[in-house]
């Protein structure tokens, strides 16, 4: 261990690479307070909604991957916009990356980003799927 | 079952902060407007963009503004008993820390409870809608059948993160309400 | 025990004793209790040395500064808090969160309408009519989960003879209304539909022990 990690300086040089790595004073500005957090990361792959995945090896199991979400919602991120080919991966359920990892290719799946829609209009209402039960009297009117 | 009442006390300083913060933001937001080189269109911070008059307006920039002072500040009464509570208590400890969103368990109604907006989570299948014990004659089925609720939670127990990203959709709900404008309406 | 006995009664003789002592050992438990240890603090010792130490720790707040030391060197450290909505927990392949109903992969639905899960669901939250469709194959018609009943315990899955139904692996399905957690079987479907690639890893993953 050289002299200047035993002393930490080297977290200087990692703050300015961090820094550096998320464009800039403002741009950095902008991501700690939309992220509480500066990570420093290799980006692994983007999905089809504009996520982006990150891991960095060296933090500790659970901190060493994290979901960048699209710069498009702003601050309305939502834990359920991650897309669920990479779900297994930033849940550590799978090491393998979704880009190597082999696709299904069925044509039925569905998108598979698809948000909670709860509190839009999207949201699911319940119907029933059965023909009604019991016909409905309809009362013939009395021809005049 | 698990209840979670949360009450808001937005204290005096936060609603200064979070003015400043707010001018700020609005700054900087419309600048990214007006730069039409910007290559990917950002979300704006509030979700009330079309007003129609000038008060509209002035009253939507206060309303951001007091909806960010309540979704920072949710300070909910633990009522929690059983596995739930288990779950909850996840929640608040350091692995997923709920204080990073200002949301601080209080032990008593006086303490959780006092100025108006209410908000309530029903954590867990029994206090959804029964659950397990739905047909059961001596249960009530839901909670809803008693206090008006904002978030379902399902799961049985839900986990530590299901119950946080309630939280999370409890504050985008907060954050979406009208108090002003509709006041004004009337 | 009765053996031993009679065997001591045998031995008033030493001689004899010796002989058969070797013998009882076998069939005797003896146990030596000499290894006993001191569990309680040691009285505090009062020479002029262990005194003056004492008052020292005390008058300087050792364990205070300790305490101290302590947390400023826990600022320093990496924090163990998950960022939740960037960062998320592990899961296991087993995690048992909302149901979908599967498809062959030529997009045919498995259910048969079995209604074995209907049978074993504890909290009787599932709810099956079946009619035969067109073309003479046995279907349901309703499928209905209450997820507010559901107690997510995984019965209906392992009831399963054709992997219809499984509990998938997505746990962030909080609604704002109570009739949203009444699922239907187009929106168990359709839930299916989205996580197909998950619920198949999953049912890989833990093939061998079905």
């Amino acid at each position: 261990m050289s002299i200047i990690k035993y002393f930490g300086l080297d977290k200087i040089g990692l703050f300015f690479r961090i820094i550096k790595q998320h464009g800039g004073i403002r741009a950095s500005l902008y991501k700690l307070y939309r992220m509480d957090e500066l990570m420093d990361g290799t980006l692994v792959g983007t999905d089809n909604f504009g996520n982006k995945y990150f891991e960095n090896k060296n933090n500790m199991f659970g901190r060493d991957r994290w979901v960048e979400y699209s710069p498009h919602v702003g601050m309305d991120y939502d834990g359920s916009q991650v897309s669920v080919e990479w779900y297994g991966w930033l849940h550590h359920k799978t090491d393998i990356p979704p880009p190597e990892a082999k696709k299904l290719g069925y044509s039925w799946l569905a998108d598979p980003n698809q948000p909670n829609p709860t509190g839009t209009t999207d949201a699911y209402i319940p119907y029933s799927t059965t023909r009604p039960k019991v016909e409905p009297w309809i009362p013939k009117s009395k021809s005049q | 079952m698990s209840l979670t009442v949360l009450k808001n006390l937005s204290p005096v300083t936060r609603a200064i902060n979070g003015a400043l913060f707010s001018a700020m933001r609005h700054q900087s937001s419309t600048t990214d407007g007006k730069s039409a080189s910007t290559p990917t269109e950002y979300k704006p911070y509030s979700p009330f963009q079309i007003t129609s008059s000038d008060a509209e307006y002035v009253l939507a920039r206060v309303d951001d503004l007091i909806n960010w002072g309540r979704k920072g500040s949710l300070w909910p009464l633990t009522f929690g008993l059983a596995c739930c509570a288990v779950e909850m208590m996840h929640c608040a400890a350091a692995r997923y820390d709920l204080d990073r969103f200002g949301i601080i368990f209080r032990a008593s109604p006086r303490q959780a409870d006092m100025p108006d907006p209410r908000w309530v989570i029903s954590m867990g299948s029994c206090a959804n809608g029964g659950g397990y014990y739905h047909y059961s004659y001596s249960v009530v089925r839901g909670c809803d059948r008693i206090v008006p609720v904002d978030i379902y939670v399902p799961g049985c127990p839900p986990t530590a993160e299901a119950l946080l990203y309630a939280l999370l959709q409890l504050q985008r709900k907060v954050k979406n309400m009208k108090t002003l404008q509709m006041w004004y309406r009337k | 025990m009765m053996n031993s006995a009679k065997l001591s009664s045998l031995a008033r003789n030493s001689l004899q004793y010796a002989a058969l002592r070797n013998v009882m050992r076998s069939n005797v438990i003896t146990q030596t209790r000499n290894c006993y240890v001191n569990v309680s603090p040691e009285d505090p010792k009062m020479d002029w040395e262990s005194i003056t130490d004492r008052a020292a720790t005390h008058m300087f707040f050792r364990e205070v500064a300790r305490g101290f030391a302590i947390t400023l060197a826990h600022m320093f450290k990496e924090p163990a808090t998950l960022n939740y909505p960037f960062e998320k927990g592990p899961l296991s392949p087993r995690f048992r969160g909302e149901h979908a109903l599967r498809r062959y992969p030529s997009g045919e639905e498995r259910c048969i309408a079995c209604k074995l899960c209907e049978a074993i669901c504890p909290a009787q939250a599932i709810t099956i009519e079946a009619e035969e469709r067109e073309d003479g194959a046995r279907r349901t018609t309703r499928y209905d989960i209450d997820m507010t009943k559901c107690i997510y315990c995984g019965f209906c899955q392992e009831a399963c003879p054709v992997d219809a139904i499984v509990e998938g692996p997505n746990f962030e399905f909080s609604t704002e209304t109570h009739e949203e957690l009444l699922y239907n079987k187009e929106k168990l479907l359709s839930n299916g539909d989205k996580w197909e690639p998950e619920i198949a890893v999953n049912i890989q993953d833990d093939y061998l022990y079905r």
